[in-house]
């Protein structure tokens, strides 16, 4: 047997390990998302990013090396990165791959599944009070998956049945963990696992990664949860000769979740503690100290908490509030990206009310929108009390401020976006049709003898129009369909959207561009 | 590769992947395009070989599960490699961004063994249209004769510069596939609304959003002129999925803007693209070249 295997296949492993770096990296952030224990302090996808780029610079830089040094390195990079629970357990879980892979023999199916069994046994030894709903128990699965696929299954053939299995486990993990039912998801770190051999199975075999569309990673999960006792998350390295068990007793006493990982030679130890500088005196007492991190999880609490209390706007520099009345109109201007107050007919937005709307927007720049043109003059003076940036958009209309909704970029400050949606409302004409009668733009009343003969008066009115939008009222007791056919019969070649308004008046709100 | 490596299209064989969606007419003769596969279920095609764009388009519109890619491995490309250099002295690699796809990744590790001395794989940020300009300019510097050292800078300085903008008729594609990233933002209403994307540093992103079909080309055009100067010649590129006539509406209304455009391709968007953005979409890439002064 040769020191190194044939060099496509070294090649291959490490395409294989970038390319699941890199899904890991698309799904970093859900991961953080997803982590609520041991602490909801929402780091692991990055603690495990963090841990698979060490070990993916380390495979790059000692490429010539001979192969059993090549894993002994990976297998100390991993340990030397790791932060995190999930990135000590993880630096775990490499140092019983690397071992298995750095034994002779050839390197096939049997052989991925005696890794993913090292890589299981080696984090199961490790951490001394395991929980079962955790990466450890995803790991386990996965390695009983792989060898479930028999002695003569191809690599690809191992992983596949790996990841099958590593699906199982992902799901199960919900009903293992008290914490985890609580809060409906799923273990953040095993999902981690899982998505990494998942996409290093994607790469040897040719596949193109696993996507990372919203749908794969299910609604987001509660934002709040019971928080850390001790406030920072502690790592760092001890060179020695070591004494493990009275390392680990030595900083026992200064807080919760320690891991003590490594050999006599080296160990890195995580702790949340309140007193980071403790334990690191502790440790010195054993040996030298070195890569040390702290991280604030009372910080990464309440970053993770903002984060998810919006969870369907992405990260924007400016919001908008949009004042409406009519239920079909608050859902589509929320589908637009807007947040909403709704207005009951008649009457203005109390002021408690709108300073909870404000406060909620978590952005830095507001825009301040009313589908109601009566409510505008509200809106003027509550920006005059914003602190930050805040522009008013006078919308004339409710079909005019859904316009200027489609305008706005979340990522152009107020000013910009108050002045692309404001032209954006301008380009609008609104119609009012009742029974009686219709309106264009505020105009005296023509009469008409229905909603459709005033639809089709409306629009003969307006013959150059390209979209016309109708929004329809509460109690119109019309059909979208029905109204869109007679805009088509009325303008034919304008497109003709209609959508239950839920507005009190008019019957129909109709949008012309 | 040696950086002062003398490089040009006698000696030179550039290679990209079937990401690149440029007609095999307009293709030089020192091309070579190594298929990705397109995967209907238990089908893998080989793009351009085994499936042409009208048959991909059919059989999309008709699959209850959207096909998936896969990129060639590295033996193929290893192989493509070996057999350019049979008849070549150098190979560039030119294939689909890194962000979109793992093929420059695998390529890499191809050239490393096939040798780097002759193999030189560049990050292209691009897809589909906008590989194949990326394409045609390295073409237009190996014509004129350069070195690996200047070719890589301006591979570099075009990736940075090149801009496209796209209307694709849903983002329902990409987000089946998982390639979304910020675009995100134009997505979801009930309202019909026509998201704009743009592609920046190979990624898809968020370029706006229209309503009324009207509105499209010129928001598109607007993207154009926002970051374009009209006295430079403007090399541009055009792609639809089955949708020529917009694709042609558009070439229009830019060169009505920037009468120095120049029209360098006008690509049917293929299997490998097309997976991710669907049919009916068309846009315009474009770049002002150095080599243009």
């Amino acid at each position: 047997m040769a020191d190194r295997p044939e060099t496509a296949l070294l090649d291959r492993l490490a395409v294989a390990l970038a390319a699941a770096r890199a899904v890991l990296e698309r799904r970093a952030r859900t991961l953080d998302d997803l982590n609520v224990f041991p602490v909801a302090d929402g780091d692991t996808g990055t603690n495990m990013l963090v841990t698979v780029r060490a070990v993916e610079r380390a495979g790059r830089e000692c490429a010539e090396a001979p192969w059993a040094a090549r894993c002994e390195t990976l297998s100390r990079a991993a340990l030397l990165a790791a932060q995190g629970n999930s990135g000590m357990i993880l630096s775990q879980l490499v140092r019983g791959a690397a071992a298995a892979l750095a034994e002779p023999g050839p390197i096939d199916g049997p052989r991925a599944a005696a890794v993913l069994r090292g890589a299981s046994d080696a984090a199961d030894r490790a951490v001394r009070r395991p929980v079962e709903g955790t990466m450890l128990t995803v790991a386990r699965w996965m390695a009983d998956g792989a060898e479930a696929a028999g002695p003569e299954a191809g690599i690809v053939e191992t992983l596949d049945a790996a990841v099958e299995a590593g699906r199982r486990a992902v799901a199960a993990t919900t009903d293992m963990l008290p914490a985890l039912r609580a809060a409906g998801v799923v273990d953040a770190g095993g999902l981690g696992v899982l998505v990494l051999v998942e996409g290093l199975a994607a790469a040897l075999a040719g596949r193109e990664p696993p996507g990372a569309g919203p749908e794969a990673d299910g609604p987001p999960p509660p934002a709040d949860h019971a928080p850390s006792r001790y406030r920072y998350c502690t790592s760092f390295l001890v060179e020695g000769p070591l004494d493990l068990a009275a390392l680990e007793a030595a900083i026992a006493p200064l807080g919760d979740s320690l891991l003590v990982m490594g050999d006599e030679r080296r160990a890195k130890v995580h702790v949340h503690t309140d007193a980071p500088e403790r334990a690191v005196a502790a440790a010195a007492a054993h040996g030298a100290i070195g890569a040390p991190s702290v991280q604030d999880m009372r910080r990464q609490e309440a970053e993770r908490a903002a984060r998810l209390a919006r969870p369907s706007a992405p990260r924007s520099r400016c919001a908008a509030l949009c004042l409406v009345e009519g239920a079909g109109i608050a859902v589509l201007a929320r589908g637009l990206g807007a947040e909403v107050l709704e207005v009951p007919p008649g009457e203005a937005p109390g002021e408690g009310a709108l300073v909870a709307a404000l406060a909620a927007l978590g952005a830095p720049e507001v825009v301040l929108l009313a589908a109601r043109p009566d409510l505008t003059h509200v809106l003027e003076q509550t920006a005059a009390a914003v602190p930050g940036a805040a522009a008013v958009v006078p919308a004339a209309s409710a079909p005019a401020a859904l316009a200027a909704l489609v305008a706005l970029d979340p990522e152009l400050g107020a000013a910009e976006n108050a002045a692309a949606m404001a032209g954006a409302c301008a380009g609008v004409r609104a119609g009012a049709v009742d029974a009686d009668g219709v309106r264009l733009d505020g105009e005296p009343l023509v009469p008409a003898g229905g909603l459709r003969e005033g639809v089709v008066l409306l629009l003969t009115r307006v013959p150059e129009a390209e979209l016309v939008t109708v929004l329809i009222g509460a109690g119109a007791g019309v059909a979208p369909e029905e109204v869109e056919a007679w805009v088509r019969e009325a303008l034919p070649g304008a497109e003709a959207e209609a959508h239950e308004g839920g507005q009190s008046a008019p019957a129909l709100l109709v949008g012309i561009e | 590769m040696d950086p002062s490596r003398r490089l040009d299209a006698a000696s030179t064989a550039l290679l990209t992947d079937s990401g690149v969606d440029l007609p095999a007419a307009l293709r030089p003769a020192n091309w070579r395009v190594v298929p990705l596969s397109i995967v209907f279920g238990d089908e893998s095609l080989r793009d351009g070989i085994d499936l042409d764009a009208a048959t991909f388009y059919r059989r999309l519109a008709a699959a209850d599960r959207l096909p998936t890619t896969a990129q060639p491995s590295i033996e193929d490309l290893a192989t493509a490699m070996r057999a350019a250099l049979e008849r070549f002295e150098s190979v560039v690699a030119l294939h689909l961004s890194e962000k979109l796809s793992g093929t420059a990744e695998a390529a890499r590790a191809a050239a490393r063994a096939v040798g780097e001395d002759r193999v030189m794989v560049l990050e292209s940020g691009a897809a589909s249209l906008a590989l194949a300009l990326l394409c045609l300019r390295v073409q237009a510097r190996l014509e004129a004769g350069t070195t690996a050292g200047e070719l890589a800078a301006a591979v570099e300085a075009l990736r940075a510069a090149q801009r496209t903008a796209i209307s694709p008729e849903t983002l329902e594609y990409l987000q089946r596939g998982g390639r979304i990233g910020r675009a995100q933002a134009v997505a979801g209403s009930l309202l019909r609304v026509r998201p704009i994307l743009v592609i920046e540093d190979g990624e898809v992103a968020a370029g706006g959003r229209v309503r009324g079909a009207g509105r499209v080309v010129p928001a598109l055009v607007d993207l154009v002129t926002r970051s374009t100067d009209a006295d430079r010649v403007l090399r541009c590129a055009y792609a639809h999925a089955e949708n020529p006539e917009a694709a042609a509406a558009l070439e229009a209304a830019v060169t009505a803007v920037r009468p120095r455009a120049r029209t360098e391709a006008v690509c049917d968007v293929g299997p490998t693209v097309g997976t991710h953005i669907g049919p009916g979409a068309f846009a315009v890439t474009f770049v002002h070249d150095a080599l243009d002064g």
